[in-house]
């Protein structure tokens, strides 16, 4: 591999190896919690 | 002089390759959507499509994981070697298969659409989708422009930055994953193998890349007359192998005895950037360890038909030790072999 690859490389996958974590964590941080058939907005009360 | 197409030349070891990898595909596919469903909760039965949508994702994520891992391994031992000499057929699979989780996801989510299945896939408000879109088209231009005829008729330059899209598209697919099927996900097994993906890949991109910038900083030690630099001395050097050297400036150079005599030639392989040093000399020619392009020791450039030519350097001995000009002549200078005294 050429010398400027190389350099290219470091820092390319030193700026992934920080922020896909981050991604994943982030991602994982805004799921949605609770029974996914459960409506967000109530539509009428539930029957007694 | 134009650049003619070839066609593929296959070899034992390509045909070996690419059937495991074929094999390793379709047993894959038929266990996920054999073991998928029993699985599943029995409130959310899984439905045929979806099955199929998450089959080919994740296998086309899982290899493209492979595919970036296999470079740092080459680097860090030699023993993964092999997997690097029909790397690009892994990454043309890979981007047929993501292809199929493309084709599913138009078959199944856009099918029943008002607007056709692309131009509803197009215009979807979920956050996700461009990002997919994204890797999927890096990947399939990197597929299209996979063969050799490619990286002449683009040239080295262009074809290696298009190449190195590869990591943007990774990175577009873990995005793509983590908003997307992450996000739905009640089982934490897609979550960990993401992780565990993600962390491998950069893990290992992250050491290779440490102990390069060590071997880069570790340079070779000035002669009294510069531009001299001791290269080592010759006894270090074995029959038709290499040492390799690092000057301040610019490539390193690969030292190669053969038969006595001593060569010095460009570390980096005119075809793809190998690292000479590390191959041998095979049949009077040194050979790359990642593709066998050879070079002829004499001159640097291949044997015909093959036109590749690679810098040589300037040798001459003080005493044992081997002194190497680091200016490099212009690719194919013929330099005699320096003569080692009995």
């Amino acid at each position: 591999m050429l010398r400027r690859h190389r350099t290219a490389h470091r820092w390319i996958w030193a700026v992934l190896a920080t922020l896909l974590p981050l991604v994943l964590l982030g991602a994982l941080a805004l799921r949605r919690n609770g029974p996914l058939e459960a409506p967000s907005v109530r539509l009428s009360e539930p029957a007694r | 002089m134009s650049a003619d197409y070839k066609p593929v030349s296959w070899t034992r070891s390509k045909a070996v390759y690419d059937s495991v990898m074929l094999v390793g595909i379709v047993l894959y596919l038929l266990a996920f959507l054999w073991i998928g469903p029993r699985l599943q909760s029995v409130t959310l039965p899984p439905d045929a499509p979806t099955m199929a949508m998450k089959a080919y994702g994740s296998c086309a994520f899982l290899m493209l994981t492979l595919v970036l891992c296999i470079g740092p391994l080459a680097r860090l031992d030699t023993r993964f070697l092999p997997l690097l000499y029909n790397r690009r057929h892994l990454g043309v699979m890979t981007c047929a298969v993501a292809a199929g989780h493309l084709f599913a996801v138009l078959d199944w989510h856009f099918a029943y659409s008002p607007t056709p299945p692309l131009a509803a896939l197009l215009g979807a408000d979920t956050a996700f989708i461009p990002f997919g879109i994204f890797a999927f088209l890096v990947l399939l231009a990197m597929a299209c422009t996979s063969h050799d005829f490619w990286l002449v008729f683009l040239g080295p330059p262009v074809w290696k930055a298009l190449h190195m899209a590869v990591y943007a598209a990774y990175a577009a697919v873990v995005v793509h994953i983590g908003f997307g099927a992450l996000q739905d996900a009640r089982n934490p097994t897609l979550a960990i193998v993401v992780m565990l993906c993600t962390a491998t890949v950069c893990a290992l991109h992250l050491a290779a890349a440490r102990r390069e910038h060590r071997r880069d900083t570790s340079l070779a030690t000035p002669a009294p007359e510069p531009p001299w630099l001791v290269a080592g001395r010759a006894d270090d050097i074995a029959e038709n192998r290499a040492i390799v050297v690092r000057p301040a400036d610019g490539e390193a150079v690969a030292i190669f005895r053969h038969q006595g005599r001593l060569s010095a030639v460009s570390h980096v392989c005119a075809h793809q950037n190998g690292p000479l040093g590390e191959g041998r000399v095979v049949d009077g020619c040194i050979t790359c360890p990642w593709h066998g392009y050879q070079y002829r020791l004499e001159d640097g450039t291949s044997p015909p038909p093959f036109t590749e030519r690679i810098a040589t350097y300037r040798l001459r001995l003080d005493g044992r030790l081997v002194l190497l000009d680091p200016r490099p002549n212009p690719p194919g200078t013929p330099v005699p072999p320096l003569e080692l005294p009995a």
